[in-house]
């Protein structure tokens, strides 16, 4: 069986619950088999903002196999949602006999680790990490209105440009990579647009850890070093975090 | 006419807050109860895959589908629009993906599985720029051998800067293997060299059962240094499919002898990628719809700034001739957004849109239908009515860039997004919830019936039925006189038949005297 780290890096929805029916759905339109059970969840581990609510409630876990499953156990499920209708269900990735409070330690261990899996590959693919504080930002490259008044042929527009813009960090300390001067240059996508809005805005005084890329976050060229994923800013407050991940 | 509004967010939902804008709508032809409806949603568990809204009762209830690739870490996928083919059954998708922002073309035959989508097309932006607005079409070509799929999505696609209206399409994409008919390189569709860099993001095409297709996409001729467009709005057409060497060119503009019909010349359109109107962006707002019943007649919606400084405005215009020449507007709606169009199988044309009113307070969603082609104005239909304000926008678009209206048969369907404050008074027309929701209080409430949720946007299923219309009996044409009977020659005096003399009397046969019996002769000696 795979290890209560890896269940809950593939989960989206991890959570400890009582089986309270075999054979059973909690939605009409997703029909009991033998091996859908209906479950009350007892307490959630891991979820995203949409299902946090589901403590105390039924849903129906679709059971790799109801063998070694009974009416009253308490079981871990580690799941992923399949079916969002008049009730949710979802489908088992792994499940452990037991409450969450027996594997206190395991369960915050591999939170933690999900949480870090996507730092630990933002920090492997970043070319400079620092620590430092930033200047006023500004508009990085002539304005569009700039560039058409000068009678340059103007770029190619799209409603998913993202707008970059600049800062200059004043460098506390280099966290990774190679960087001499005392401050260097943050470009950053302004826009709000859906594919730019997650991304790190930076504000005159902004005080963190900085993963500075070559590439955005889809894996295209950037005009000079860039903050484009949200975890490419980070509070200085997880520095030390940061520091760990990258030892 | 019957008018059903539905807020899509399931049940097992009722906990969420996404600004589930930009929404789209397919409806299955062959089994109306069959609809698909996509918007910026998040798939609730995370994941690779980002969720579709499926409906099989004809859009009364609504789950969540978690089968188009392409999902990012934090974000489900960009642009997405989705058709049934006609009678295949099959679904299609066209989208920018959220993981590598590739345009993709997708299939599924079945909407309602667990299985992943199929990628038929994945091609990356090119020169740096994502690509805009795949909008995607499809049909059953029933009048061909074998009755096809045909599938058609156009988008701003900077492969083809500066010309880059795009139409990427296939001719049978039922069941073949990847492409399935897709070509890497699609179609370029226009015929002018935009001085304003490129064409607008918004590429839309409308196809008749004939094999007629029309496709409105915007020229820009000029980008100001207010980042104000100066821009044409450009119908071109084909009348076979998209096929042949060249495509898309059945229309010419006497004007400049160049394919393309310019509709209009040199509207200014602001592009303000920023919160313009009511928290909402603008800049390339088009729709265009062919009549099912008369493919001579389509109409074309768009959006510009009247005379440069005129509140952001629909137009609606109409052509009779197949796109050669096109009425004046027939109507407009200042403070407008997202037009769409569709025309039903009675040529009664559907108009959908979204205004800003009651001094910007006021998101209004209206929907009007004509059956005479819009001489006089029909009354709008109030969908929606909701606040413009809250929630406050967490990204771009904030309602979206597009909302849909189509039609089958004689019934209106479409979709669009809004703020979710359960209140009555926000649907005119009626609403229905699946999500948990107090419409005393105008609470949302999260899956225990009890917590209360923030408000946000959430996507709105719509259908409007339109009666049976009966046309008032026509006036008879007087019967033209019939020429007055031709005199017949009389016929010859017959002569009358002569009476025939009486037959004697015959008298009663006298008793005949019995025949003396005669003594039989004595034989005689014979003598010797």
């Amino acid at each position: 069986m795979a290890s209560v780290q890896d269940l809950t890096h593939q989960s989206g929805f991890v959570f400890e619950a009582q089986i309270t029916q075999l054979g059973a759905s909690t939605s009409d339109a997703y029909p009991a088999t033998p091996e859908t059970a209906v479950v009350r969840v007892t307490a959630i581990v891991k979820s995203t903002p949409a299902l946090s609510g589901y403590e105390g409630q039924l849903i129906t876990v679709h059971l790799q196999s109801a063998a070694g499953h009974q009416v009253g156990q308490q079981s871990m499920f580690f799941t992923h949602g399949i079916h969002y209708g008049d009730g949710l269900v979802v489908e088992e990735i792994g499940s452990t006999p037991g409450v969450a409070r027996s594997m206190t330690a395991d369960l915050d261990n591999a939170v933690k680790a999900s949480a870090d899996f996507g730092m630990t590959q933002r920090l492997a693919e970043a070319e400079l990490v620092v620590t430092g504080v930033a200047g006023a930002p500004k508009p990085h490259a002539a304005p569009l209105a700039a560039a058409a008044a000068a009678g340059e042929v103007v770029r190619k527009v799209s409603e998913h440009d993202p707008d970059w813009w600049s800062a200059t960090v004043t460098i506390d300390a280099v966290e990774k990579g190679s960087h001499t001067a005392k401050t260097t240059e943050v470009l950053y996508p302004n826009s709000q647009d859906v594919a730019w809005f997650q991304a790190p805005k930076i504000k005159e005084g902004d005080h963190g850890v900085w993963l500075l890329h070559n590439r955005d976050r889809y894996g295209k060229a950037v005009p000079a070093l860039a903050v484009t994923h949200p975890l490419d800013f980070r509070p200085i407050a997880d520095a030390p975090r940061v520091r760990n991940l990258l030892k | 006419m019957p008018v059903t509004v539905v807020n899509m967010i399931p049940k097992a939902l009722s906990g969420e807050t996404n600004q589930d804008s930009e929404p789209n709508l397919a409806i299955n032809p062959n089994n109306t109860k069959q609809i698909v409806g996509t918007a910026f949603t998040p798939n609730p568990s995370g994941g690779s895959l980002a969720p579709i809204f499926v409906s099989s009762d004809g859009g009364q209830t609504w789950v969540l589908n978690a089968i188009v690739p392409g999902a990012s870490s934090s974000f489900p996928t960009f642009d997405i629009t989705m058709k049934f083919g006609g009678t295949s059954n099959t679904l299609y998708g066209g989208i920018i993906r959220a993981d590598n922002t590739n345009m993709a073309i997708l299939r599924t035959k079945n909407y309602l599985s667990n299985t992943p989508m199929t990628v038929l097309l994945n091609r990356a932006p090119s020169g740096g720029s994502i690509d805009d607005q795949p909008w995607i079409q499809a049909t059953t070509a029933t009048s061909v051998s074998g009755s096809p799929d045909r599938v058609y999505v156009g988008s701003n696609d900077q492969l083809t800067s500066p010309k880059s209206a795009h139409m990427d399409q296939s001719l049978s994409a039922a069941t073949a293997a990847p492409p399935a008919g897709f070509t890497a390189a699609g179609i370029g569709l226009a015929s002018r060299s935009p001085a304003g860099g490129q064409n607008g993001p918004s590429i839309r095409q409308t196809i008749h059962s004939s094999g007629r297709i029309y496709v409105a996409y915007f020229n820009w001729t000029a980008f100001s240094s207010a980042s104000n467009i100066t821009s044409d709005v450009v119908v071109c057409r084909d009348d076979n499919w998209g096929q042949g060497g060249s495509p898309y060119t059945a229309l010419v503009d006497p004007g400049d002898s160049k394919a393309g019909m310019r509709v209009v010349k040199g509207v200014t359109i602001p592009w303000r990628n920023s919160h313009f109107i009511g928290q909402e962006r603008v800049g390339s707002h088009l729709a265009i719809a062919v009549d099912p019943t008369n493919s001579n007649t389509v109409y074309l919606a768009w959006c510009d700034s009247p005379g440069g400084t005129g509140p952001y405005t629909i137009h609606l215009r109409k052509s009779t001739n197949s796109g050669v020449t096109w009425s004046a507007d027939i109507r407009t709606v200042a403070n407008g957004i997202n037009p769409g169009l569709a025309v039903n199988s009675s040529g009664h044309v559907g108009f959908l849109y979204q205004t800003l009113t009651t001094n910007g307070t006021k998101w209004e969603t209206h929907i009007e239908i004509s059956n005479n082609g819009f001489s006089t104005a029909p009354t709008p239909i109030v969908l929606a009515k909701v606040p413009s304000a809250t929630p406050v926008a967490s990204f771009l678009p904030y309602l979206g860039d597009y909302i849909y209206l189509t039609a089958v048969g004689t019934t209106f369907y479409g979709i669009f997004s809004a703020n979710n404050t359960p209140d009555n008074a926000n649907f005119p027309n009626g609403v229905k919830y699946q999500r948990n929701a107090n419409f005393t209080t105008h609470q949302l409430l999260n899956v225990n019936n009890v917590t209360p949720v923030a408000v946000s946007i959430d996507p709105f299923f719509f259908s409007v039925t339109e009666g049976i219309t009966i046309q008032p009996i026509q006036t008879i044409s007087p019967i033209h006189v019939v020429a007055p009977i031709q005199t017949i020659t009389p016929i010859h005096t017959i002569v009358p038949i002569q009476t025939i003399a009486p037959v004697h009397s015959i008298g009663p046969i006298e008793p005949i005297d019995p025949i003396e019996p005669v003594e039989p002769a004595k034989p005689q000696k014979p003598k010797k």
